[in-house]
């Protein structure tokens, strides 16, 4: 957090460019603009992959390798379609991937005792208890025990910013089906808050 | 609120308000905080990779050590010429000369380029978080939670190469440290450890039951050294052994180096948490830098037991004090910051 060289950024005069631009000079291998997406995408991508993973450490290792794909993948990009949703995809995928190949690790392991591990944890439990705040650690408990693609859907949406058209391309749904998710899931949690707390819908 | 549901709901404009006010609430929900390195350190490594494969295709990178190696350079080179006519002409006092100006103006940037060199950078990990920091040198070091390390950030660079590499530890850290040549010293708030390359963890918590720092070698040699009797060094040379600083006057003779389980007391760098032989109030202190959050004992608590403690895997606050409390004979109740332990037998 307070790390001494982050007093100093390198400069990326392109750090606030379009990310269409940006796109498009990736694609032409500048190292630069890499360096920009990087930068502004990282720590959304870390929170987004660690949420499914439920471990830091293996979502900062599955991002870097996002990263490393992105520019070995640089010159087949489309700069007119969105970055943001094509680098969400990657990490969905590369995440999912990590789970699958987790599990059936774990499987072969199960005799000795790992099952624990079988089931993903989403809620960090430690980290869930950070937040002091009870309300906090109730509506990420809610959030987490929506079902898996509202539950999706209305994370990248709310806490990623995420159009419906990206998401639609990252869960690769239709942007309607987008829609039907994001309002169910609003639905249920207006239910759930209205259970704990009533006076939070007031205002 | 995205577009797309206002449209849905436009039928019902009393259900749309109370979505609207969900939407709102989850925007004021802090974000989870995710413990893993620093955009710059991940940056620095993704590159390396990048470039691993094809060394010559990125000259963008080397700008930073170009810049050490030019600056190295220069520094000789400033230093080097106004000493050799210092030598053949002693100066006249009371004169400026102007032929003198250049070299003095130039003493002047090296001073003040010096001051911003040997400004100590600072990392810390907060209560609840850790850190892996890499330093200019090529080690790595894995800063536990509530610790801070600072170190001159040039240390790599800075052209006197009998140098030692230095940083300032507050906490606990399990350090990897490049072979490069030069001593790396840790410093703590009464102890040094030297060392050449080798793995190991300190451990420097000012607990008010008993200030210590605590050293542990995974592998290599390291030097232990009580800051205030500097003649008094425990030489750590097998993996396992550990040694501590307490600052107590009591013995003449240095402690011998103790062996302990290398895997139990690193199970911290795995979020896992151990204690072995501690009493209760400095496992609640860890705990509460650990998962950054606050922890009360009522009285009736007894605060001084001896507990020891395994857990090889991440592990929440709330199973650790289940278990104490187990071993104890006591309760827990939430609290808004944390938890509270009271003694089912008080009133």
């Amino acid at each position: 957090m307070n790390a001494g060289r982050r007093k100093d950024p390198p400069p990326l005069p392109n750090a606030e460019a379009p990310l269409e631009d940006l796109c498009r000079r990736l694609k032409a291998s500048d190292r630069d603009a890499f360096e920009a997406v990087f930068r502004r995408f990282r720590d959304d991508l870390l929170r987004y992959v660690s949420a499914i993973v439920g471990d830091d450490h293996t979502a900062h290792d599955l991002v870097q390798d996002v990263f490393v794909s992105l520019w070995g993948l640089r010159e087949r990009l489309v700069p007119t379609k969105s970055l943001r949703a094509y680098l969400f995809r990657m990490a969905r995928n590369r995440a999912y991937r990590h789970l699958r190949d987790e599990r059936a690790h774990t499987r072969k392991r199960a005799e000795m005792g790992a099952e624990a591990e079988a089931t993903p944890p989403r809620l960090h439990t430690a980290e869930a208890r950070h937040d002091a705040d009870l309300l906090t650690q109730r509506l990420h408990g809610w959030i987490d025990a929506l079902p898996n693609r509202q539950r999706e859907a209305l994370t990248l949406s709310r806490f990623h910013e995420l159009s419906h058209h990206e998401i639609a391309a990252v869960m690769e749904i239709s942007p309607r089906t987008v829609n039907n998710h994001i309002v169910r899931a609003l639905e249920r949690l207006k239910t759930r808050i209205q259970a704990f707390e009533p006076s939070l819908l007031e205002s | 609120m995205p577009p797309g549901v206002q449209a849905q709901m436009s039928a019902s404009p009393e259900a749309l308000r109370g979505l609207e006010r969900v939407w709102r609430l989850l925007g004021r929900a802090p974000r989870r905080a995710v413990a893993a390195p620093d955009t710059d350190a991940a940056w620095a490594d993704l590159a390396r990779r990048l470039d691993a494969p094809e060394a010559d295709a990125a000259p963008d990178t080397d700008a930073a050590p170009d810049t050490d190696a030019a600056w190295a350079d220069l520094a000789r080179r400033l230093d080097a010429s106004p000493r050799r006519r210092a030598d053949r002409r002693p100066r006249r006092p009371g004169r400026l000369r102007p032929a003198l100006l250049a070299p003095a103006a130039a003493a002047v940037l090296l001073a003040l380029a010096f001051g911003w060199w040997s400004r100590p950078a600072t990392v810390v990990a907060p209560p609840g978080e850790q850190r892996i920091v890499r330093l200019p040198d090529g080690s790595t070091v894995q800063l536990n939670s509530a610790s801070r390390l600072r170190y001159a950030r040039g240390f790599r660079a800075w052209p006197f190469a009998d140098a030692e590499r230095r940083v300032r530890l507050e906490g606990e850290a399990f350090f990897e440290v490049a072979h490069d040549g030069r001593a790396f010293v840790v410093e703590t708030f009464n102890a040094r450890v030297e060392v050449l390359g080798t793995r190991f963890n300190v451990r420097a918590r000012r607990e008010p039951a008993g200030p210590e720092t605590r050293v542990l070698l995974a592998s290599g040699r390291v030097r232990v050294i009580d800051s205030k009797r500097p003649g008094r060094a425990i030489l750590l040379s097998e993996a396992g052994q550990a040694a501590r600083v307490t600052g107590q006057p009591s013995a003449t003779a240095p402690p011998a180096p103790r062996v302990v389980d290398l895997e139990r007391a690193l199970a911290w760098r795995n979020r896992g948490f151990t204690a072995v032989e501690e009493p209760l109030s400095a496992i609640l202190a860890e705990m509460e830098r650990r998962y950054a959050l606050t922890l009360e004992a009522e009285p009736g608590i007894a605060l001084s037991d001896s507990l020891t403690l395994f857990y090889m895997r991440p592990v929440s606050a709330e199973e650790v004090l289940h278990d104490i409390c187990l071993a104890e004979n006591c309760r827990y109740r939430e609290t808004s910051r944390g938890f509270v332990l009271f003694s089912p037998d008080a009133p």
